[in-house]
């Protein structure tokens, strides 16, 4: 039997799937990130509500009882972490307690420190208790807890599929430089979580910035509403390409919180920074052609972003109605939908419903997601998307799809 | 790894590893997950001289840790809901033969079946199976994949290939 038998499986089973370009594209995007960043800062937060801008400033900020939060050394000291523990005891340390209040959540930027004391660093994020030992990072520590005060909640209590809290992405950005969207300081190392009193904690570990130090340098901290966080930065915040300036995009759904870093500029190191600018310039350059028109088409949605709102949807967008979807909210307040299907892509969203739904007052929703949606054929079908939910008095969430019209 | 080098191993192993994926996984997101994870897992823990020895089987375990993994998490995951696995039917191309019509015709179903069959195997059958006829890993390769003896896996095929016969022969197609 054996021959026979061996041909016909052979026959049966040759490998005869493909993977789409997409699903491709998306590895390849995946992958270039996780080169550039060696390992993301991710780390899943609870949240809720959009809306309440906040002001940026270096010094003072809004005002906040910071001794209600854990300080870095804390932190450290809870960890066990001598090495860290050094760091924040050092002159190097700098304490600011700044607080950001958007989308219902309430950031802070506790401190920020940078060292070569070799330090462990719990990674919680990739594989749950990955340890690693690094140096010559700048730490910097946050606070995350929701606005109104509501505890967050261990994830660990909400064992079904799908519990759990919406992502939070953490970078750094560098005043003048737009690179890959502006978004130069992506290397998170690793991050070390905690979750005390209902407030998370977050250490984040990435590449020592004082080399920039003659320049504004930004600690953002940004919610990965689609599975691309690439796409959640270029509308999160704004370039300003003769000032170099980079601010919060007031009209983006989600959490954008941005801090001026206090850093001392005597730190600067120029030629470093050339360079070390020069090797991303070089990354970006070789950005598939694909990607380029997806920044581009960023630019143009900005601009819907600030036209478009609940009473004049109608008159500048058209329903796809086919595309009408229902789905309760999750145990944890936060609206997924996966498998958001598009003409020329497909992808999935997690946002929190208060974000859409200030008060979770039912009706419309007060923010939309946009998508630029790219036709892998021809760019002149490239068009603008809306995704827009309504939600109901039984906490039930509707999304369609709205096109902007030409 | 650098950019290039990524780039070139999703090119010159994703068609085999998407076959893999979709065989051991009914629905096609899972499929589409398992592929992306492999290759970023590849990329995170991929040491150059490891993979350079052998990339496809270096993928190939991969995609086969991670498997196990989820299963282990759904198994769990399945006791708690008590829900089920999904069912979505992934769609298959039958090459052509030279043969007529009706061979031809009879070679596609037989292909389906066992198709349908192999699916249907415990993991300790079905992964060997498609190690080894899917993806040409020789018992070797397979024993290291798998970490088990080189023995216990001729074995297992031996035996899916029994079980696969029998099935051909309840359809009445002698082999």
């Amino acid at each position: 039997m054996n021959d026979k038998m061996d041909e016909l499986l052979k026959e049966a089973l040759a490998p005869m799937d493909e993977p789409s370009e997409l699903l491709n594209h998306r590895v390849l995007r995946k992958g270039k990130e996780s080169l550039n960043m060696k390992k993301k800062t991710k780390r899943k937060i609870s949240a809720a509500a959009v809306a309440a801008s906040c002001i940026l400033a270096l010094s003072g900020g809004t005002a906040i009882a910071a001794y209600r939060y854990l300080t870095p050394h804390d932190l450290a000291v809870e960890q066990e972490d001598k090495g860290l523990e050094k760091i924040f005891a050092s002159e190097n340390a700098i304490e600011i307690n700044e607080s950001q209040e958007i989308a219902g959540y309430r950031i802070t930027l506790l401190g920020i420190a940078s060292g070569d004391e070799v330090t462990k660093v719990v990674s919680t994020l990739v594989s749950g208790e990955e340890m690693k030992e690094i140096k010559d990072y700048s730490y910097t520590m946050i606070a995350i807890e929701r606005a109104d005060g509501t505890p967050i909640r261990d994830t660990e209590e909400f064992p079904s599929e799908g519990a759990g809290i919406p992502e939070l992405d953490i970078g750094f950005f560098v005043q003048g430089v737009e690179s890959v969207d502006f978004n130069v300081f992506h290397n998170g190392q690793s991050a070390m979580g905690l979750l005390k009193d209902g407030v998370e904690y977050q250490m984040i570990a990435m590449d020592n910035v004082e080399m920039f130090a003659d320049r504004d340098i930004y600690l953002r901290v940004t919610t990965d509403t689609t599975d691309a966080v690439e796409h959640d930065i270029r509308y999160a915040y704004d370039y300003d390409t003769k000032t170099g300036k980079i601010t919060r995009n007031p009209d983006y759904w989600g959490i954008n919180a941005l801090f001026r870093l206090p850093i001392d500029e005597s730190k600067a190191d120029p030629e470093a920074a050339k360079a070390y600018l020069a090797q991303m310039e070089e990354k970006e350059a070789n950005d598939p052609d694909i990607e380029k028109r997806e920044k581009k088409g960023a630019k143009a949605v900005k601009k819907w972003m600030k036209k478009i709102t609940p009473d004049n949807l109608e008159k500048y967008a058209t329903p796809i109605k086919s595309s009408k979807k229902t789905k309760k909210v999750d145990v944890d307040d936060i609206i997924r939908f996966y498998s958001i299907k598009m003409q020329y892509a497909e992808f999935e969203i997690q946002i929190p419903v208060t974000a859409l739904f200030p008060d979770r007052k039912p009706g419309l929703a007060q923010k939309f997601i946009y998508y630029y949606d790219v036709c892998w054929e021809n760019e002149e079908d490239d068009r603008i998307l809306l995704f827009v939910c309504t939600l109901d008095k039984e906490d039930t969430v509707t999304y369609m799809l709205y096109q902007v019209k030409d | 790894m650098r950019q290039v080098e990524f780039e070139s191993y999703i090119q010159e192993y994703g068609k085999d590893l998407y076959s893999f994926c979709c065989s051991l996984l009914r629905s096609r997101q899972e499929a589409d997950d398992l592929y992306q994870d492999t290759f970023l897992t590849l990329l995170e823990n991929g040491d150059r001289c490891t993979i350079e020895k052998n990339p496809k089987s270096f993928l190939m375990g991969i995609a086969v840790n991670l498997y196990r993994n989820q299963r282990r998490k759904l198994a769990i995951r399945f006791r708690i809901t008590g829900g089920h696995l999904s069912t979505d039917e992934v769609e298959f191309d039958i090459p052509g033969k030279d043969a007529t019509a009706e061979e031809q015709l009879i070679r596609k179903e037989q292909c389906a079946l066992i198709r349908r069959e192999v699916e249907k195997l415990p993991d300790r059958y079905r992964l060997p199976i498609l190690l080894y006829y899917m993806e040409e890993q020789s018992i070797e390769q397979i024993s290291e994949i798998l970490k088990l003896p080189q023995g216990t896996i001729k074995s297992h095929l031996h035996r899916a290939k029994k079980i696969l016969k029998k099935k051909l022969e309840e359809n009445h197609y002698e082999r």
